[in-house]
């Protein structure tokens, strides 16, 4: 079992236009996952493979994730770009993969629609980041105690047809 | 003893002639003396009224069932002062067609009496009667014989006689074609498809991407016909996937029909007026868990599947039951675009540009070329591809853009959404028309939601609509309106560059001077516009980083305004130019009470005689002055003559329109392009040598504001 301790704040009730703090209750599932081939991901902006990852279904709550002109908001834990594998088409969760955060205490935050892995250098991120204002402390939550024993998975496609499979 | 007068031309200027006159009593010269006479190209005599100098505008085109104003200027033609004419608008004639046969005939009933009365032009304004469609010549008939003779003035467009004035038929009504049934490509059970390789564009593997449409054209066809391809953009489709093998229809508070028959409103139109017409299946590009289920297309794949589907249309026989085959002008093709679309209009023509664009190793029938195509049009696109891709292809063709200031999507000033950036990348003759409280969904007509108004949450089998508390901004436009906005200006651009010379006026002149017709009055238009044929003569354009004080054609600039920067205009990039959405810079200034702001002329802008206009285009910066401001040209000449013109003649800078999306203000300065024939500086007498202007000044007068200023050219 990954341990990993996720800090994430509370926050408003919807994404916006601006960087904003997702609010903890939102997470409804976390599962640990451990590829076999490791995946491309996004770290501040550049791109990484990592073998670990998190797989979050989370509750949104507005247009912004249905397939419109402008891209949905990304999600991103810590310095990490998750991407979205399904589209809150017939409930109002999605499913994202997030590169596993190399220390504990990550938040997990989005950024405004539009916006692009590549587009979240350290300093584009912390300008951004910057109007979200400082994470409350308060409501930081250990993600890891929701989270189910580490699974195996080939790849990412495989975990995509597993999770696209399921949401049917 | 008999008396002769002689003279003789002893010098000319651009504007001025000098003449020897001697008078000679048999073989000796008894006197003589020299006289310098000022020439100015006649200016026009037909167009508009203006509420303050220079009292009339000419204006070349007009709305079938307009009146116009025709005008001579005593100033310029002082010896008609108190002479009688009729005023005749008969139908176009060619030079020789005149020399052939000089009777005039009315076309708007019958000619109208006046006598030139000394004084100011606007004394002199003839309202005409309503003019039907088609194009007309002006004749003051001094003799009052009807006919065109010596001492006549004929007004014609231009030195090779076009017509004084064209008066365009509906740009929203049907054309004059009939339509065969809408066709379909595609649908059955094998579609043609492209496939597109892993790596391209994001596609983690290889996908056979549909190739299907909706084809509307002319039930009769001429030989060759010019082809309207259409690319939507990104919304839920009509029927998803239900995991087995089926299909399920949306709510049709989601998706009315399928997103690629949105447009058949427009194709409707076009296809009348003798365009062949498709609208692309794209729903396949729509990302995770949705149709087809490919990750993270682009697009750079929503324009090669485009491409793919028009080298369908010209290769493919079958199509329409081979109505269309062979009869697809391929060197004749727009493309218009809608959201995401509207970029890939941009990116396909990248990739019939640069091969290294497209898919690896992909190549397109050699009749689809980027010389082929005639005209880009993009509704509300956004701009990811040209952001993430700099050096995608500025396009060299023709291009309009369509933006609505209410759009909840593409909302105009955040990343990947800034869509004036396409008209400021745009390298050929580019029009863009911003639509005040129009959205971004209404465009299409398959979109059933309102994204200005409207918030959508749960299943998209069964959402729930809530009202977005507050709406984008105020002064909505009705769906209906939006989309004769829509048609009317993309009929016009359409016709523009087909060969409608007098179309291009929508483009080049404010929409508040000159509109479409049947687009509403009340309709709150921005217009901006560049001409590159024949090449501007750039006074400044801010590009290059020179100081304050050096214009971009490394001339003086002076002012007294205060806080003036020069910047990039793109908040994103440089947070001093807040509200701004652009990529070009430009220069940023305020001023409290009086102030100006002169540009010295570079040589090649001294000689304004034959210049067709003067051009910049202004915005105000938000959230200063919510209520609309002007300001004044003046022109000064070498020797120090000065002529200014109010803008306001011409109409304002807007008050800012306020945008909000999700307590998120997304409010973007709205720029303007005005254009004044610099013929309008000598009305009425004022003493400036054309010939020889020196300076530019923009006076600016209490209550101040701020705004920003950009392409200050010459239109040749």
């Amino acid at each position: 079992m990954t341990v990993l301790s996720l800090a994430l704040a509370a926050a408003a009730a919807n994404p916006g236009y601006v960087a904003r703090w997702v609010d903890p209750a939102a997470v409804v599932e976390t599962q640990s996952i451990r590829f076999s081939r490791p995946t491309e991901f996004f770290r501040g902006g550049a791109k990484a493979e990592a073998a670990e990852a998190l797989l979050l279904r989370i509750r949104v709550v507005t247009t912004l994730f249905l397939p419109r002109d402008l891209g949905p908001p990304v999600f991103v834990l810590g310095d990490g770009a998750c991407r979205m594998l399904t589209t809150p088409l017939s409930t109002d969760v999605v499913d994202v993969l997030c590169p596993r955060p190399p220390s504990a205490g990550a938040a997990l935050w989005t950024t405004p629609p539009g916006y692009m892995p590549a587009d979240l250098t350290p300093d584009h991120a912390r300008q951004l980041l910057g109007k979200a204002g400082p994470a409350p402390r308060d409501a930081a939550k250990r993600l890891s105690a929701t989270a189910r024993a580490e699974r195996s998975v080939l790849d990412e496609a495989a975990l995509i047809r597993e999770v696209t499979s399921s949401r049917r | 003893m008999r008396w002769k007068l002689i003279s003789r031309l002893v010098g000319k200027s651009p504007q001025s002639v000098q003449l020897k006159l001697s008078v000679s009593a048999g073989l000796s010269a008894v006197d003589s003396t020299s006289v310098r006479l000022r020439v100015d190209r006649f200016p026009g005599a037909i167009g508009i009224a203006l509420p303050a100098y220079p009292f009339h505008r000419v204006l070349r085109t007009a709305n079938a069932g307009d009146t116009v104003k025709v005008a001579l200027d005593p100033s310029r033609h002082a010896e008609r002062v108190g002479a009688a004419a009729s005023v005749y608008v008969v139908a176009h004639k060619a030079p020789a067609q005149w020399a052939a046969d000089p009777s005039l005939a009315d076309a708007t009933g019958v000619p109208i009496p006046t006598t030139i009365s000394a004084g100011s032009i606007r004394d002199n304004l003839i309202t005409t009667h309503p003019l039907p469609p088609g194009d007309y010549d002006v004749v003051y008939d001094f003799g009052g014989n009807g006919k065109l003779d010596p001492g006549d003035l004929l007004d014609s467009g231009d030195a090779s006689g076009a017509p004084s004035i064209t008066a365009e038929k509906s740009m929203t009504a049907a054309g004059p074609l009939a339509l065969a049934p809408p066709a379909f490509y595609g649908i059955g059970a094998a579609p043609a498809k492209t496939t597109i390789p892993a790596g391209f564009d994001g596609i983690p593997a290889p996908y056979d991407f549909r190739l299907r449409g909706q084809v509307i054209y002319p039930s009769s066809l001429a030989p060759s016909n010019p082809l309207v391809v259409f690319l939507h953009g990104n919304h839920i489709p009509l029927q998803l996937p239900d995991g087995a093998g089926g299909l399920v229809t949306v709510s049709p508070l989601i998706t009315t029909d399928e997103n690629y028959k949105g447009y058949t409103y427009l194709q409707n139109q076009l296809a009348s007026r003798g365009f062949v017409t498709a609208s692309v299946d794209l729903d396949e590009t729509n990302g995770p868990g949705v149709y087809g289920n490919v990750p993270y297309p682009g697009i750079q794949v929503r324009a090669w599947i485009g491409l793919k589907n028009i080298e369908l249309l010209l290769t493919d026989a079958t199509i329409a039951g081979g109505a269309l085959a062979g009869k697809i002008d391929p060197a004749r093709i727009i493309l218009v675009g809608h959201s995401r679309g509207g970029e890939a209009v941009i990116v396909a023509y990248d990739q019939l540009v640069n091969t290294a664009s497209r898919p690896p190793g992909w190549t397109l029938n050699p009749a689809l070329t980027a010389a082929g195509i005639r005209g880009l049009v993009s509704l509300s696109p956004i701009t990811r591809q040209i952001h993430d891709a700099p050096a995608t292809t500025q396009p060299d063709v023709p291009y309009l853009l369509l933006f609505g200031s209410a759009d909840g999507d593409v909302n105009g000033a955040s990343l990947g959404a800034q869509p004036f950036q396409h008209y400021d990348r745009a390298r050929g003759d580019k029009f863009a028309v911003r639509i005040e409280g129009a959205d971004h969904n209404h465009f299409n007509t398959s979109w059933a939601y309102d994204d200005a108004t409207t918030l959508v949450s749960g299943s998209v089998f069964a959402p729930t609509l809530t009202p977005l508390a507050p709406p984008v901004g105020p002064a909505l436009v009705p769906e209906a309106r939006q989309r004769t906005v829509a048609t009317a200006y993309l009929n016009a651009f359409a016709a523009a560059i087909s060969g409608d010379a007098a179309a291009r006026a929508y483009f080049t002149e404010q929409p508040s001077m000159l509109r479409p017709l049947g687009v509403d009055p009340a309709e709150s238009l921005h217009g901006q516009s560049r001409l590159v044929q024949p090449a501007p003569i750039v006074i400044d354009d801010y590009e290059g980083a020179a100081a304050n004080d050096v214009s971009s054609s490394g001339q003086p600039v002076s002012f007294t305004v205060t806080a003036l920067s020069e910047l990039v205009l793109d908040h994103l990039v440089d947070p001093a130019a807040a509200f701004f959405n652009q990529q070009t810079r430009g220069a940023l200034f305020s001023w409290a009470g009086p102030a100006e702001y002169v540009e010295t002329l570079p040589p090649a802008a001294r000689n304004l005689a034959d210049a067709r206009a003067i051009c910049l285009r202004a915005a105000q910066q938000p959230p200063a002055a919510a209520a609309p401001i002007s300001f004044a040209l003046e022109l000064q000449d070498a020797q120090g003559n000065k002529s200014a013109i109010d803008l306001s003649t011409l109409g304002s800078l807007e008050a800012i329109y306020q945008a909000q999306l999700l307590g998120t203000d997304l409010t973007s300065a709205a720029f303007k392009t005005f254009c004044l024939p610099p013929s309008a500086f000598t009305a009425d007498g004022k003493n400036i040598d054309l010939s020889q202007a020196a300076l530019l000044r923009l006076k600016l007068a209490a209550p101040g504001s701020r705004i920003a200023i950009d392409d200050i050219e010459v239109r040749p």
